[in-house]
């Protein structure tokens, strides 16, 4: 009798977990359709439009950009995860990121060192460039009780401006030189550029027949997120500094009786998100560009606020959320390119994307806790 | 983490569900392509960040191709103006929407796609358009405002820069013509050789027609930065130009991006209180473009543009395609004038009035650059020695 019951409940738990496992597939799913309703609405066939991103997106190069440009959102995305683990609300993911990348690209074009060695200083000093415009906020944060929102907006502000500052300034490559127009730090040294890992990518992903062509960013930046990843989803979940981070995160009065020193935990979270943030540029700035500009892509810190927002600030889950949005721009592009929706409106609905994955998902898993709840009390 | 691999695996499924259920509707999407017979050129664009609707640069770029599509008889594909004068020309313009890899990614698109010359608009496309240009060397690229170095004219790559000196040297002798109180003045962006081609074109021109400018003191020039913000500062750029007519100016022309709002302010606000003052404006026709906004400030504003020295990128996407059709193609650097037409100053309705007792000089002016008659100055270096009559 009691063992049944335990298969009954067993079989249900199973049940709501798998609901919420492909939560945000189904969310992902109604996004489509959103976005197909959008289309019809302007005028164009939906099926047209989803053969157009299907066709775009998966074929052999877009598939490969999808991979490659997925590597600075991944980073973004754990940046934000680590510091929403902790009870943080990292903004300023996006000024840690450029001023990082300012750093690194200084670190590159200015130092002469052998090629590894070289290497390892450009994305120290990219950590470094990132956690040093997470301090300010974070000594705020816990000295004076200014809440990290306003302290990581107006370091973002900040960044701006300063790094505008020093790239016309003390690390200006292009002046004297008559008509360029790009404002830009020196080209790296050759020895600071990120090695191309084609070769050892290719001959593995050869074996299915997939080959990343020469023109997508496959490089050492790939090294670095899954690094990253990994390293985080240790330390969060294996370690015991993941396991205070948590605590802090969940319940900061709790952990105070469990013993945690909240302010050493917050301080150490928002260096590691400052610290990973820092990485986010590396992947143009050593890889694409060889230079650092102030022209740099813009965003990646919000988007990446996004995506640890659907990956429920798991790091694994991250990378799935990392290339979802990834996905997302490319499809942007095959809409621009095979069907007559304006391209003003392309950022709309990627955005309406956004908003329907994530919504569907948050509504989808509080149903799911719902029923664990109403099942509790049936069991009571 | 079992969720997640739950998770996966039916991601897996979906996505290859969707993937079979669309092949067949892909399918006659291409059919239907197929069917009609296809243009005999295809010309791709891809916009700077901004887009259409910039009312500068790309919506320049955007004239170029209508104009395209009506002499050539060719359409733009998916245009929501539905510009559309017949099937031998396809014109199709797409935009970026971060940097990184999208621009490269986005010539690249269109490269594959058959297009026979690509546009890239703005300097950022300078190293994606290298890469691109070398795995396509049967396609022809062009970069607007682009220096590439080691072009050749056999090369698939084109620059296409404009002479801002010779369009400046236009608006100055304008300036000099039209001055009352004998003194003009210059607001600068970002001091730098590119802004410096404006102020000396400017100075060029009011010196070259108006004696009493060329005893120093007449000619008054000022930068407002040093850096990129300079070009976004018009606070300092309403200062700047405010001190000017306090000093006596009557004319100031500017060469600084969005800071040129303030100069526009400050010219209206010394108009108010009384004083007989223009502005001259640059790259688009400002004047034409304030005076059709609907806010009634602005169109006050505009009403005291005199005119804007233009920098042409409609004339310079047209030439290159109309080239590139007649078999002309020619890679390597090429150089907007005004012999090319490719910069000029604005006349429209709004100050065709204003302009008509110089005009006629103005004209002869540009006949003479174009003759080679009067060679502007590109630098302050050049203008220290530039002949005058």
């Amino acid at each position: 009798m009691i063992d049944e019951k335990k298969q009954k409940v067993n079989s249900r738990e199973r049940w709501y977990r798998l609901l919420e496992g492909i939560s945000p597939v189904l969310g992902f799913l109604f996004a489509m359709v959103v976005m197909m309703i959008v289309v019809w609405f302007i005028g164009e066939s939906p099926s047209n439009a989803l053969g157009a991103i299907i066709s775009f997106s998966f074929s052999q190069a877009g598939i490969a950009y999808i991979i490659s440009q997925s590597v600075p959102i991944i980073i973004s995305g754990a940046a934000n995860a680590v510091a929403f683990q902790g009870g943080l609300f990292n903004i300023g993911v996006e000024g840690q990121y450029l001023f990082g990348a300012l750093c690194a690209g200084v670190a590159g074009a200015y130092l002469n060192l052998p090629t590894p060695i070289h290497i390892l200083v450009v994305v120290l000093a990219g950590m470094a460039g990132g956690m040093l415009w997470a301090l300010i906020p974070i000594l705020l944060k816990v000295y004076k009780g200014v809440h990290e929102v306003i302290g990581t907006i107006m370091m973002n502000q900040i960044a701006s401006a300063v790094v505008l500052y020093l790239v016309n300034g003390p690390f200006n490559g292009v002046r004297g030189q008559a008509l360029s127009y790009n404002l830009r730090t020196p080209y790296l040294k050759p020895t600071a550029v990120f090695p191309s890992l084609h070769k050892i990518v290719n001959s593995i992903t050869g074996i299915f027949g997939f080959k990343f062509p020469n023109y997508v960013a496959v490089d050492f930046s790939w090294v670095i997120a899954i690094v990253v990843v990994i390293g985080l989803w240790f330390l969060i979940f294996k370690s015991s500094l993941g396991l205070r981070i948590r605590w802090v995160g969940q319940n900061p009065s709790a952990s105070v009786y469990a013993g945690v020193d909240i302010k050493k935990t917050l301080f150490t979270t928002m260096m590691i998100s400052g610290a990973i943030a820092g990485l986010v540029g590396l992947q143009e700035v050593a890889y694409i560009s060889k230079f650092f500009t102030p022209n740099i892509t813009k965003g990646l810190g919000f988007t990446g606020l996004a995506v640890a927002l659907l990956a429920r600030n798991n790091p694994i889950g991250v990378v799935f959320a990392g290339l979802l949005f990834s996905f997302l721009t490319r499809a942007g592009y095959g809409l621009q390119m095979y069907t007559k929706v304006p391209n003003s409106l392309i950022n709309a609905i990627s955005g309406i994307m956004i908003l329907s994955v994530v919504v569907f998902d948050q509504i989808l898993r509080r149903y799911v806790r719902t029923l664990r709840r109403k099942e509790v009390g049936q069991n009571v | 983490m079992k969720k997640f691999t739950v998770g996966i695996v039916v991601a897996l499924l979906a996505v290859s569900l969707v993937l079979g259920g669309c092949t067949s509707s892909q399918n006659n999407a291409n059919n239907g392509n197929n069917a009609s017979t296809g243009p005999k050129y295809k010309i791709g664009l891809v916009f700077d960040i901004g887009g259409r609707g910039d009312q500068s640069f790309n919506d320049s770029a955007y004239q170029g191709l209508v104009q395209i599509a009506k002499d050539y008889k060719g359409y733009i594909k998916d245009d929501p103006d539905k510009v559309n004068y017949g099937t031998e020309v396809e014109l199709k313009y797409l935009e970026p929407k971060e940097g990184g890899q999208d621009r490269e990614q986005l010539l690249r698109t269109l490269a594959e796609d058959g297009y026979n010359l690509i546009f890239g608009i703005g300097f950022m496309f300078t190293d994606p358009m290298i890469n691109v240009a070398k795995d396509f060397p049967d396609t022809k690229f062009a970069i607007v405002d682009g220096t590439i170095d080691g072009l050749t004219s056999t090369s698939n790559i084109v620059c296409l820069n404009f002479k801002a000196n010779e369009s400046s040297f236009l608006v100055g002798a304008i300036a000099g013509y039209m001055t009352k109180t004998n003194k003009i003045g210059y607001v600068g962006g970002m001091q730098s050789p590119l802004i410096e081609t404006f102020e000396a074109g400017y100075k060029a021109g009011a010196m070259y027609v108006n004696p009493k400018l060329r005893t120093s003191g007449n000619l008054l020039s000022q930068y407002i930065g040093t850096t990129g913000d300079a070009f976004k500062d018009p606070a300092k750029g309403k200062e700047i130009a405010s001190s000017f007519y306090n000093q006596g100016a009557d004319i100031v022309y500017h060469a600084s991006g969005a800071s040129g709002a303030g100069v526009f302010q400050a010219t209206y606000e010394a108009y108010q209180a009384g004083k007989d003052v223009w502005a001259i404006g640059v790259d688009s026709d400002q004047g034409l473009i304030y005076n059709s906004s609907t806010d009634s400030q602005e169109k006050a504003i505009g009403g005291r543009i005199l005119t804007s020295a233009l920098k042409r990128v409609d004339i310079s996407v047209y030439d290159t395609a109309k080239d590139f059709m007649n078999g002309n193609w020619q890679g390597g650097i090429r150089n907007f004038g005004l012999k090319e037409n490719g910069v000029g100053y604005a006349v429209n309705d709004y100050n065709k009035s204003l302009l008509e007792s110089v005009t006629p000089k103005i004209e002869e002016l540009q006949q003479k650059i174009i003759n080679g008659e009067i060679v502007v100055p590109a630098s302050n270096a050049e203008l220290a020695n530039f002949q005058l009559p």
